[in-house]
């Protein structure tokens, strides 16, 4: 054979299979170790995001005393941080409700130097409370229609064309641009989406009176609001919903179906009594997955709720429960856009900025940690 | 294929003894011709349970030797021994004993184990061709080794295909994927791969036993002729199986080599009981 | 037979047919369960609603586009404004071709002082830093001088014989000396300000400024203090010294360059006749404008005016609006007539065009043949290109300008390819609105190309490491800590790249050893590259999961058939586990695309906004430039523009086609898998 001179036979006294290709060796662990450094390359680029966002952060957020917790950052609404110096030379810098107090209370200091720092004083209570909002009614709408198409999916889905299309469906809508969902919201929700009023407006899609009440169902759209924002969401992240549910329907055994099934339950039965219970971690999986992917979404609420500067809190200004529903929230991620991108920049933005940041950060990747934390414990259960 | 014959001739200088004598002058004798020695072998999966225990043996050059016993008796463990394939379970190992290969302790720190599975073979119970062409299937181990002459490559795959007796059924599509052929094909494309970088032994751990009867047949043809040029070291579950391609078998119960000898002495006149029992079918 | 029949055959006795029977209530043959089963099948099909809603609800506006965008083309080409759009273009090809011979000749004039000039702008920078540090102080201190100047004056107003203004006097000078002591206080921190500041490295780092030797240093420094410190009245001698031999050194280097100064100036002067020339007609162009959108929109306004009226109690309003209505005139205009100054015009464009071709033609062969610094050999390099394209512009636009015709038909292939084909994306103009995607498109891919090559290798690399090289605990480690990269908001990166890492960026750019990099130094921090490497960053999660999931499901038996060939593990991992698994990457990467070129808040924070396509002739340094992207794009236009304009159609256009892209890599990554689940 032509590679013989390779393996010559060996001779008595001599290790054989004494180590040849040095260079071989050293090329492979030269691999070996770049292929880690790219690793960890990548693991140190995210806790240097991590650290730089905490480290300027913190200090918003906490204080050196007690309460320990800046808790005006936490109880106020974003407004405007003015700040000034009065002819005396002091310097001051405070929220534009109080300086509106201050100058009735002062009226004889001269105030000179003011600036206004948009958005920068204040708190972020407003956003908190808009996305914890959007994110609620989100999740309701899409594990509502996730579980359902997931119960279809494993329990009563044969093989067959219907299935493959909406398997097909499911994964190309979990690749369309979150963008594209805000534009389809605002065309579908915000613009021809049903409601019941006695006044359609002009620009109803068409009316459709409601016999016996003087009222139609006019499609003119619910308009930018919660309700839009929340539905626009849930479409986009229906895919999610559905996968986790799906993966929650597998790993209950079908054991506990066919038992059922063997006393004569019928299939609904057997669902609501012996599949259902034991899914709801899957569905608290589910969910927590949703909001991670939800809550920190920007460009789908844009233009179907976000709302960057708003006084009053939902509960204020909402008179009735669908007036609630149907009013602009303001919602974190929009809010940092807006800190971040479309206010002048000074020293006086940083703390809302960072601490803005920072705070989000931290609800959000707590339930994402928690969402992996939940997919790897499943997984493992799966493999019994 | 030529080169084989002058290599065996060289080589082997004494004439082929079967008996699995314990006798010290006849062991040292034997010694020589012996590619594996095994010497009081005991290996472990986890800390502290032996699934081999106190195993020594000799495996001749130039023979078939065929390992037996119900499952879980180790067979197929001590086959991976031989070219340390168990060194990719984490923990396990030998824990008593040596190994030696062509007179060297293969568990030395000296080995170089990716040299050692070189002249170390291994026919997997299920065959399992790469995605690739069949001719790159057959080159792939002479590629590993940074042989990319295609005069070469050529050469060796038309031989190891040829010695596979696989050549005149691929010769024509030899850019086919290895996967389109059917299963006794792929096993044998499987052996072909192994040969193709020249192993002085090859093992097999159970290549038929996921095969048909007549791909049985032909492997198994396959592997008598082969025995002329490698020393083969094959498990297998089949009694027949053993008895036809074997020159000597080794009869292993519960992590213990029972007995060894010729493989007609195993079958018609066993020393134990125990072998005598396994072999009748009374278990296993 | 029917289930009552069967009831009947039974009689009395239970048979198997009725105990087997369907019992519970049916609507329209349906049983129960059926019902259930069909209100699941009604939900699941909701993902391929969804999908149709999404088609019908983008296509809805987006085709809507073309009609009303071919409406615009329509008019642009009635009122002749695409005829003098022509002239615009043969001016804009001069002024580039032009402006690089330019720059060529300041290169060539500053070449010699080049020293000089870097230290000087060491100098300004610095200046420009101590400044920034020193503003506030400085401005305090103003106002507290002019307190304290009021106070002497007030002291002074006061006459010192009244008990009262005595005590006045004492008070406002007690005043005046704490006003005295903040002064001194502020001038020291002043000087403890600019003292620091001067120390801070960043300040003497810039585009265009040398590495500063130690003594350049002290010597720049001592300038900036000099300067930098109250009551200096010139600036550092050293400074001047500098301007001085700048200067002197420029004037002996122009004294070389005469002719070439005269070149340029020349084709300055060349292009006068035919931008007076341009603004003549761009005047009539755009009072023809005026009077096509006068037509074109008056019936909407008669029946604004009519529907006001309708609306109104009061009768007089009523008549008033009425009358008014009536007076909109919706009269053709006679587009002959409007176009006729725009004809008459054209032969004096050929002839201007035909002497101005002749002129650039001997003045660009004037152009120094060599030229001694590398900048001005670049420049003179791109000006060359320019200049072809400058007259292939010219013989493009005179030929095009003769055959023109204000009636010609616009055809529905051509309006819709200056959509997809525009290289204007053009809004809110006094002139006209382009919607060309090119621009957009063009930054979108860039950026993803980018975040691709960057990410590609690094979610490969890990994927193989973490699947095959890593032990159980770092495992355990490093697919959770990758997997949470995905979960941070994009807003945040975003945040991220406009605070941090696009300052960090251009720093890095301007370490002079990593000049060699394409587009290093960078001027701006808000660029392609800083997006692109943010989405790298994003999309390292999806590309290394399904890597990661690929390599996974390669069978076990391959690696060990390769192992026990004698392979080593890094063979058996490039040679057999990755080949096998080579369709799930790719589909991976795919993926990883489709989720780059749909990102919205990155490139929205970070590309910089810039609607134009990236200039191509600086080879790979353009990525160093800003550009907007097609989700960007949307973002950011569409809550500002009307519900149903033309604007408003045209970003649900763009966003049409991302969806389409969208689609198009899904189905792409969903092919590749097939392939990979046959093997």
């Amino acid at each position: 054979m032509p590679n013989e001179a390779k393996n010559p036979p060996p001779e008595q006294g001599e290790n054989p299979f004494a180590a040849k290709a040095h260079s071989l060796k050293r090329r492979d662990k030269t691999v070996s170790i770049l292929l880690g450094v790219a690793t960890y390359f990548i693991l140190v680029c995210t806790a240097y995001i991590f650290l730089d966002i905490a480290l300027k952060g913190i200090p918003v957020v906490f204080q050196t005393e007690a309460p320990f917790v800046n808790v005006e950052f936490f109880t106020k609404s974003p407004e405007t941080l003015m700040t000034f110096e009065t002819e005396e030379g002091d310097f001051f810098k405070m929220n534009f409700s109080d300086y509106s107090q201050f100058k009735r209370d002062n009226p004889e200091v001269n105030i000179v130097d003011e600036h206004s720092h948009a958005y920068s004083g204040g708190g972020i209570f407003g956003p908190l409370v808009g996305t914890a909002l959007l994110t609620a009614i989100c999740i309701v709408v899409a594990l509502a229609v996730g579980l359902t198409t997931a119960i279809f999916l494993n329990e009563y889905a044969t093989k067959g064309r219907f299935m493959d299309t909406v398997r097909l469906a499911i994964m190309n809508l979990a690749g369309v641009p979150s963008i594209v969902f805000g534009l389809f919201g605002l065309g579908l929700f915000c613009m021809v989406a049903p409601v019941i009023t006695d006044t359609p407006m002009d620009r109803a899609l068409f009316t459709v009176p409601i016999i016996f009440t003087d009222n139609y169902l006019s499609f003119e759209g619910w308009g930018t609001c919660m309700l839009a924002g929340g539905f626009t969401l849930a479409v986009m992240i229906l895919p999610v919903v559905i996968t986790a549910c799906e993966e929650s329907l597998k790993a209950i055994p079908m054991g506990f179906r066919e038992a059922s099934l063997a006393l004569g339950a019928t299939k609904w039965q057997t669902i609501k009594k012996s599949v259902l219970p034991y899914a709801f971690p899957g569905m608290l999986t589910a969910s927590i997955l949703g909001i991670t992917r939800v809550a920190g979404e920007t460009a789908p609420i844009m233009f179907t709720a976000a709302l960057a500067h708003k006084d009053e809190l939902p509960w204020e200004s909402a008179g009735s429960i669908g007036g609630f529903f149907s009013q602009s929230v303001q919602a974190m991620p929009y809010h940092i856009y807006t800190v971040a991108a479309r206010i002048p920049q000074s020293e006086y933005t940083k703390p809302m900025q960072y601490g803005s940041v920072f705070v989000f950060m931290v609800v959000v990747m707590s339930f994402a940690a928690l969402s992996i934390f939940l997919r790897i414990r499943y997984r493992k259960k799966l493999k019994w | 294929m030529n080169t084989y014959m002058s290599d065996q001739k060289e080589q082997v200088t004494l004439p082929p003894r079967g008996d699995g004598t314990s006798d010290r002058e006849a062991h040292q004798v034997a010694a020589h011709r012996a590619v594996i020695e095994i010497d009081d072998v005991n290996f472990e999966y986890v800390s502290g349970v032996d699934v081999l225990r106190n195993i020594s043996m000799n495996i001749n050059k130039g023979e078939v030797t065929a390992f037996i016993g119900p499952s879980g008796c180790g067979k197929s463990t001590l086959l991976r021994c031989l070219n340390r394939m168990n060194d990719l379970i984490p923990k396990a190992g030998l824990t008593n004993g040596e190994i030696r290969i062509l007179g060297t302790d293969i568990y030395d720190p000296l080995v170089d184990v990716i040299e050692l599975r070189k002249h170390v073979g291994m026919v997997f119970q299920k065959y399992n061709p790469f995605p690739k062409s069949i001719y790159e299937n057959v080159a792939y181990g002479l590629r590993i080794q940074g042989v990319n002459r295609k005069s070469v490559l050529d050469e060796a795959v038309e031989n190891s295909l040829k010695l596979a007796g696989l050549w005149d059924e691929v010769k024509d599509r030899l850019d086919a994927s290895g996967l389109g052929l059917s299963g006794g094909q792929q096993q044998r494309l499987c052996i072909a791969r192994t040969i193709a970088v020249e192993p002085k032994i090859i093992l097999m751990d159970e290549p038929c036993s996921a095969l048909d009867p007549i791909s049985t047949a032909i492997i198994e043809d396959l592997i008598t002729q082969l025995k002329d040029e490698f020393t083969i070291v094959i498990v297998t579950h089949n009694m027949q199986q053993a008895t036809r391609v074997s020159d000597r078998t080794a009869y292993f119960y519960l992590g213990e080599l029972i007995e060894m000898d010729e493989t007609i002495k195993i079958f018609s006149n066993p020393s134990q009981k125990k072998t005598e029992e396994y072999i009748s079918g009374r278990f296993g | 037979m029917s289930q009552t029949e069967a009831d009947q055959q039974a009689g009395g006795e239970k048979t198997g047919k009725e105990i087997f029977k369907r019992k519970g209530f049916q609507l329209f043959g349906l049983g129960r369960q059926d019902v259930i089963r069909y209100f699941f099948g009604g939900n699941a099909s909701l993902a391929i609603v969804i999908l149709i809603l999404i088609c019908i609800f983008l296509a809805r506006e987006a085709i809507m586009f073309f009609p009303d965008h071919h409406a615009g083309l329509k008019s642009y080409r009635k009122g002749g404004q695409e005829l003098v759009g022509y002239v615009i273009e043969e001016v804009d090809a001069h002024t580039k071709f032009y402006s690089n011979a330019n720059i060529a000749y300041f290169a060539e004039v500053n070449r010699t002082s080049e020293k000089e000039d870097g230290l000087l702008r060491a100098y300004r920078s610095g200046l420009a830093g101590v400044e920034q540090v020193t503003n506030k102080t400085w401005d305090r201190l103003d106002r507290k001088i002019d307190a304290a100047e009021d106070l002497v004056d007030d002291i002074e107003d006061l006459v010192a014989d009244d008990e009262g203004e005595l005590n006045e006097k004492t008070k406002l000078e007690r005043k005046l000396v704490g006003l005295e002591k903040w002064v001194e206080s502020l001038r020291s921190d002043l000087k403890g300000q600019v003292l620091s500041a001067v120390e801070l490295d960043p300040i003497w780092v810039g585009v265009g400024i040398p590495r500063l030797s130690v003594q350049e240093r002290s010597m720049l420094r001592e300038a900036v203090l000099f300067e930098a410190y109250p009551d200096a009245e010139d600036e550092h001698e050293s400074i001047q010294e500098l301007k001085r031999v700048s200067r002197e050194k420029k004037a002996t280097a122009a004294e070389g360059l005469v002719e070439f100064k005269a070149t340029v100036k020349a084709m300055q002067d060349a292009v006068r006749p035919l931008k007076s020339l341009q603004s003549e007609m761009i005047a009539i162009a755009s009072e023809n404008r005026r009077e096509i959108d006068k037509f074109s929109t008056a019936p909407a306004r008669r029946a604004a005016l009519m529907a006001g009226a309708e609306k109104t109690g009061d009768p007089e309003e009523k008549a008033r609006l009425l009358v008014r209505a009536d007076e909109v005139e919706i009269v053709e205009p006679d587009y002959v007539k409007l176009n006729e100054p725009l004809y008459a015009l054209v032969p004096k464009h050929q002839e201007l065009v035909a002497t101005l071709e002749v002129e650039m033609g001997r003045l660009f062969q004037e152009l120094p043949d060599s030229v001694e610094t590398e900048s001005a050999k670049v420049s003179l390099g791109r000006a060359e290109v320019f200049y072809r394209r400058f007259q292939d512009k010219l013989n493009l636009a005179r030929a095009e300008m003769l055959v023109w015709h204000h009636d010609d038909s616009l055809s529905i292939v051509g309006s819709t390819s200056a959509f997809v084909l525009g290289r204007n994306w053009i809004t809110n103009s006094s002139w006209h609105d382009f919607y060309g995607l090119l621009p957009l498109f063009t930054g979108s891919f860039l950026i993803s190309i980018i975040a691709l090559v960057v990410a590609v290798p690094f979610s490969i690399a890990a994927a193989i490491y973490v699947n095959q090289l890593a032990g159980p605990r770092q495992q355990q480690f490093i697919k959770p800590a990758i997997e949470f990269i995905g979960a941070i908001p994009s807003v945040v990166l975003g945040f991220f790249g406009i605070l941090v890492f696009g300052e960090a960026l251009r720093a890095v750019s301007q370490i002079s050893w990593l000049e060699w990099v394409p587009g290093f130094p960078m001027a701006e921090r808000l660029t392609i590259l800083n997006a692109g490497l943010l989405l790298a960053f994003m999309a390292v999660p999806t590309i290394f999961t399904l890597t990661e999931d690929a390599l996974d499901n390669v069978p076990k038996a391959f690696t060990e058939n390769s192992i026990a060939m004698g392979a080593t593990q890094l063979q058996t991992v490039f040679r057999v586990i990755v080949p096998t698994a080579v369709s799930g990457v790719i589909a991976a990467i795919l993926l990883g695309f489709g989720r780059i070129i749909g990102e919205t808040m990155v490139v929205l924070l970070v590309a910089g906004n810039k609607i134009k396509i990236p200039d191509f002739t600086e080879g790979l340094g353009v990525v160093a430039q800003p550009a907007h992207t097609m989700t960007g794009i949307i973002a950011q236009e569409l809550g500002e523009v009307d519900n149903g304009s033309l604007h408003w159609r045209a970003l649900f256009m763009v966003g049409m086609v991302l969806f389409i892209i969208s689609l198009l890599v899904n189905f792409a990554a969903q092919r590749t898998l097939k392939r990979f689940q046959k093997v």
